[in-house]
């Protein structure tokens, strides 16, 4: 019961939130609201019993990406609000995406009596399961090649993103030549 | 009850608000915002299916553990990729900016046409 | 456990250990207002009640009388929601320290001292410590202030910045206890000082020793606090991110930095210091309760904090990021190696 309850109060934080990423006119709100979703979305992991990726997500995401976009936002000084642009071009697209909202739906509601309604129970999990040994072992033993790329992926995005941002400078320019 | 329907249906409600989020945002830090967005619908749905894997009749065994705990891996990569994206994603607005002064994306149209 | 009574114990717990915590962040300004002035040989307050005891209820009463403004500027209900936040996560981390064992009470089990004992305790904390970036970071931008921003931006880069060195540290006493439960990393130090993670034997001492002065020193700087308080000194950029701000929302700051320093010293204790584990393994010493050597554990390190502030002088910004990036960082992911080959041959 406890469950249930915590679902659906993450998944309307979440909902309302992620409304608002999309329809905020200041970029900050924008920002903030994503804090808010990401924080909501860790809740579900937890009740996925995912336990460390939950945490790991506030952790990094908004702990450290979400930051980053903020100092980001208030760097750039973005004070111009900024509404959703209604061209025919979007019109289509949002069109395309209700489109698929529905067409999920149904497909969900197809067999109204054994669909939504009667889930099978979920397997009991095994101990240990969701926590950081259970992570760890498949990520340094099966796994270890994908890790050690993700680690040379982090470096390269480390060093393009400081290659990128880095301001034009005249002697830069004139040493170039 | 909660169900795998019940995450599934949470996923593709974020991921179509991110969607609608990259196509009616002209910011282009909002639409990388609602990139984001959009990952995180897919760890979801990525953990969902973790957690309620096909053979959900029975106990899961040692053997569903070690197939199960793959998708904590996934995200755990995904979240790495996606932090990466985003750095390097902030880094080109940045230039964007000092070059353009804007970040309306309507306004980097140089190769248009 | 059922779900109702793992409630109802949790709520009682909260009932206990929330006041008392209130109550210490209010005479931890007492405390260090007295201790500065010996330090620098004068008395401190002695007017309010004795001792000047009464001093924090008479700061209280001040700070909630004063007049509250909003500036015209600011975004309302970012301004607002900023030191919710801080004091938000600021609070939410005391739930998984460890203050004490497990306890019984007329025979009922109630558990440990300790408000939740989730399985990634630590990471709890690490995450709770990241977010308190964004009280500091809103405060400052929603102020509608230059000044504010910029200290903000300061403040909070300072934060990130040896947040990077506190987790590494805390990696080490995880790979020493193996696991992320607080109450596990408790149990697996002992009674006996040479049994704490910060002087066991078990990894040859080095590491833990390194391992506690980088924790001790990121913490200095997480919360603000001398040598590394530029951000926030009066004489630089005019009192940084809490400019703007009067009355509760001022007083909601300030404590929140207080407990911030509480529980960054809580941690340490934790991890480092053996918890509730007294220094000797033998009577009469253990037979004082756990949390009374936990709090006397942290009221020592509290001295430090207050004792470091009354003697050296503030960093420089760039010298701060430059310590904080160059020496301290690569400091700790060598201890993580040093913490790995004192494991493997010590253990």
């Amino acid at each position: 019961m406890f469950g249930a309850l915590f679902f659906w109060l993450c998944a309307t934080i979440a909902f309302f939130f992620g409304i608002g990423v999309v329809v905020a006119r200041n970029p900050m709100h924008s920002a903030l609201s994503l804090v808010a979703t990401l924080t909501a979305t860790a809740g579900l992991f937890l009740l996925l019993q995912a336990e460390f990726i939950a945490w790991i997500l506030i952790v990094v995401y908004t702990g450290a990406v979400m930051v980053l976009m903020i100092f980001v936002i208030s760097l750039l000084n973005l004070q111009k609000d900024d509404p959703i642009d209604w061209n025919p071009a979007r019109r289509w697209g949002v069109g395309m995406v209700v489109l698929f909202a529905l067409v999920f739906l149904v497909y969900l509601f197809r067999d109204p009596l054994a669909g939504f309604f009667s889930i099978p129970q979920a397997p009991p999990t095994p101990p240990e399961w969701g926590s950081i040994t259970v992570v760890a072992l498949d990520l340094f033993t099966r796994y270890l090649l994908p890790f050690e790329l993700a680690s040379v992926l982090l470096t390269a995005a480390v060093i393009g993103a400081v290659a990128i941002a880095r301001p034009e400078s005249p002697e830069r320019e004139t040493k170039e030549r | 009850m909660i169900g795998l329907n019940h995450f599934l249906l949470m996923s593709a409600v974020l991921f179509s608000l991110g969607m609608l989020g990259v196509l009616l945002r002209r910011n282009a830090l909002i639409i990388l915002m609602s990139v984001e967005l959009m990952l995180n619908a897919a760890n979801l749905a990525i953990l969902a299916f973790s957690r309620f894997p096909p053979a959900a009749n029975g106990l899961m065994t040692a053997q569903d553990l070690s197939v199960a705990g793959n998708g904590m891996v996934l995200v755990f990569l995904v979240l790495t990729v996606s932090a990466a994206e985003v750095g390097v994603g902030l880094a080109v607005v940045i230039h964007l900016y000092h070059q353009r002064r804007t970040v309306n994306i309507n306004d980097a149209n140089i190769l248009q046409g | 456990m059922s779900v109702g009574q793992i409630f109802f114990y949790s709520v009682v717990k909260i009932a206990v250990i929330f006041p008392v915590l209130m109550g210490t962040v209010a005479y931890l300004t007492w405390l260090e207002r007295k201790l500065i002035g010996r330090f620098q040989q004068r008395i401190g307050p002695y007017r309010v009640g004795p001792f000047g005891l009464l001093q924090p209820i008479a700061d209280g009463i001040k700070l909630f009388m004063k007049e509250d403004i909003i500036p015209t500027n600011a975004d309302r209900v970012v301004f607002v929601l900023a030191p919710l936040l801080s004091m938000a996560t600021a609070v939410l981390a005391v739930a998984v320290i460890p203050f004490g064992p497990s306890f019984h009470l007329f025979g009922f089990d109630l558990g440990r001292v300790q408000i939740a004992d989730v399985n990634a305790g630590l990471l709890v904390l690490l995450g709770v410590g990241s977010l308190g970036v964004y009280g500091v970071f809103l405060a400052g931008w929603s102020s509608g202030n230059k000044y504010s921003l910029l200290g903000a931006l300061r403040s909070s880069a300072q934060i990130f910045s040896y947040e990077l060195t506190l987790g590494l540290s805390v990696v080490t006493v995880l790979m020493a206890a193996g696991t992320l439960k607080m109450s596990g990393i408790a149990d697996s130090q002992g009674d006996g000082f040479w049994r704490w993670w910060a002087f066991s034997s078990q990894w040859w001492v080095l590491p833990g020793l390194i391992g506690f002065t980088l924790y001790l020193i990121s913490a200095f700087a997480e919360t603000n606090r001398l040598p590394f308080d530029l951000p926030e000194a009066e004489t630089e950029l005019v009192a940084g991110y809490h400019l703007e701000y009067s009355s509760m929302k001022f007083a909601m700051f300030f404590m929140a930095e207080y407990l911030n320093m509480i529980i960054v010293c809580s941690i340490a204790v934790s991890l480092f210091l053996g918890a509730w584990h007294s220094p000797l393994p033998f009577r009469p010493f253990i037979l004082l309760p756990g949390w009374l050597w936990f709090l006397a554990k942290v009221f020592a390190l509290l001295f430090f904090f207050i004792w470091i502030r009354a003697t050296l002088p503030r960093f420089r910004y760039d010298q701060l990021m430059r310590f904080g990036w160059k020496i301290m960082l690569p400091l700790a992911l060598a201890n993580i190696f040093l913490a790995a080959v004192g494991l493997m041959l010590g253990g």
